[in-house]
C-alpha cells in the first residue's frame, strides 16, 4: 500500500510539475517573443509551444507522461528501499 | 564564574570557537529549556557551568582550561569533554556558534576546506537557529523571511550577482532578474507552509539553516503527513495562482517567476527529506 501510494504520488507530482512548468515557459516565451519552442529528449517530444499574435498554443506530447511514469516508478522503488532500510526503521521507532 | 576563568593557567590549545545560548532557549539552574519546542533538557551542574561560561563569551579552549585548573584535570581530556558536550548541544540546537568576523575565522575555514579534501567529505556547516514568534501569520512570514534572508545571505548575494552579470554581459532577458526574488519567495512560502501546519496542531517550532538547507524544526509528535506535505503544497498553490494571474494579464516575466514555486512540488518525492518522511509515514 505504501509503495503504491508513493508511486502514485511520484506520478502526480511529476505530471503537475511538468505541465505547470511547461505552461509557465509557454507564457514566458510568448511574452519574450522568442518564437516557437519544441522541448524533446531525442525522439521523445515533451512540449511544443507556438506563439502567435497575442496568443500562445501549447501542445503536451507523450514524453510528459513517460517521464511522469518513470518518476512514479522511481518514487515507489525509493519508498520501498526506505521502508526496508534499518536506519529508517530505527528512526521510526 | 569570573574567578574560575581568571584562575585558569595560560591557554595553549587553539579552539577559539565561541558559542551562545540561542534565542528561544534559556538556562534555568541545571536545565536547558527550549521554549520553542516546549522541552526541558536536564544537564549536570558542570555542564550548566560550561554553558554559562560559553554564553558569557569565553572560548571552548578557555572554558576547558578553566575546568582543568579548577578540578586539576588533564587539560587535553577537559578539552575533549567540553568539545563533545558542545557538539551534542549544537546538534540539538541548544547552543549555537557565534559567527566571527571573516578576517578572524578564515584560518579555520581554510583548515576545514583542506580537511574536506583529505576526507572526501564536504565541510559540515554550523547550523543557525532563528526563533519564530507566536502571533499573527504576518509575524510568522516576517520571521521566516528574515531567517531565510540572513541564514542564506551569501547565497542570495551570489545569485543576484550572477543573474545581474548574465543580463549585463549576455543578451539574457531582464526577466532573469526576477528568478532570485522568486526563489527567495518560494523558499519562504515552503517554510511558512510547514510552520503554519505545525502551529495549527498547537505545537511550537523554530527555523534552522545549515549550509543551504533550511528546515522548520518541531517535535516528532507535531509531525505527520500533513505537516511534511504542507510546505510544497502551499508553495505550489501560490505558484499556480501567480501563473493564472500571468496568463490573464499576459505577463511573461511573472510566468517565469512562478517556476521556483511550482518546482517545490518535487520535494514530495523521496529525493528530498519531506518526501522521505511522507513515504515512510
Amino acid at each position: 500500500m505504501r509503495t503504491l501510494r508513493a508511486g502514485l504520488l511520484g506520478f502526480v507530482v511529476a505530471l503537475v510539475v511538468e505541465l505547470t512548468l511547461a505552461a509557465a515557459l509557454g507564457l514566458s516565451v510568448n511574452g519574450s517573443g522568442w518564437g516557437d519552442v519544441r522541448l524533446a529528449l531525442g525522439p521523445l517530444p515533451f512540449v511544443t509551444i507556438e506563439g502567435g499574435e497575442g496568443t500562445v498554443r501549447m501542445s503536451v506530447r507523450e514524453g510528459v507522461f513517460v517521464i511522469a511514469l518513470i518518476a512514479g516508478i522511481a518514487n515507489a522503488v525509493g519508498a520501498r528501499v526506505l521502508a526496508t532500510s534499518p536506519k529508517e526503521a530505527a528512526q521510526e521507532r | 564564574m569570573d574567578d574560575l576563568c581568571e584562575s585558569s593557567e595560560p591557554v595553549t590549545l587553539t579552539d577559539r570557537r565561541r558559542f551562545a545560548i540561542p534565542r528561544g532557549v534559556r538556562l534555568y539552574g541545571a536545565e536547558l529549556h527550549d521554549e520553542a519546542l516546549r522541552l526541558s533538557h536536564p544537564i549536570s551542574p558542570t555542564g550548566a557551568l560550561v554553558v554559562a561560561l560559553l554564553d558569557r563569551g569565553f572560548t571552548v579552549t578557555e572554558v576547558a582550561g578553566a575546568l582543568s585548573a579548577r578540578w586539576h584535570l588533564d587539560r587535553e581530556r577537559a578539552r575533549r569533554d567540553v568539545d563533545a558536550f558542545v557538539a551534542q548541544l549544537s546538534e540539538a540546537m541548544l547552543l549555537t556558534e557565534r559567527p566571527g568576523a571573516p578576517w578572524r575565522t578564515w584560518p579555520r575555514g581554510l583548515r576545514a576546506a583542506m580537511l574536506s579534501v583529505v576526507t572526501h567529505q564536504p565541510p559540515r556547516a554550523q547550523p543557525r537557529r532563528f526563533p519564530l514568534r507566536r502571533g499573527s501569520p504576518v509575524t510568522m512570514v516576517t520571521d521566516i523571511a528574515r531567517g531565510v534572508l540572513i541564514g542564506l545571505g551569501w547565497w542570495w548575494l551570489a545569485l543576484t550577482l550572477v543573474s545581474t552579470l548574465l543580463v549585463l554581459a549576455d543578451d539574457s532577458p531582464l526577466a532573469v532578474l526576477v528568478l532570485v526574488p522568486a526563489l527567495f519567495g518560494a523558499t519562504v512560502a515552503h517554510e511558512v507552509g510547514h510552520a503554519a501546519a505545525v502551529a495549527s496542531r498547537g505545537a511550537g517550532c523554530f527555523l534552522r539553516v545549515r549550509g543551504l538547507a533550511v528546515a522548520v524544526v518541531h517535535t516528532r509528535d507535531a509531525g505527520g503527513v500533513r505537516v511534511h506535505a504542507s510546505g510544497a503544497l502551499l508553495s505550489a498553490a501560490l505558484g499556480i495562482t501567480l501563473l493564472a494571474i500571468a496568463a490573464i494579464a499576459g505577463m511573461g516575466w511573472l510566468a517565469l517567476a512562478t517556476t521556483p514555486f511550482l518546482a517545490q512540488l518535487v520535494t514530495l518525492t523521496v529525493l528530498f527529506g519531506d518526501g522521505r518522511r511522507i513515504a515512510t509515514a
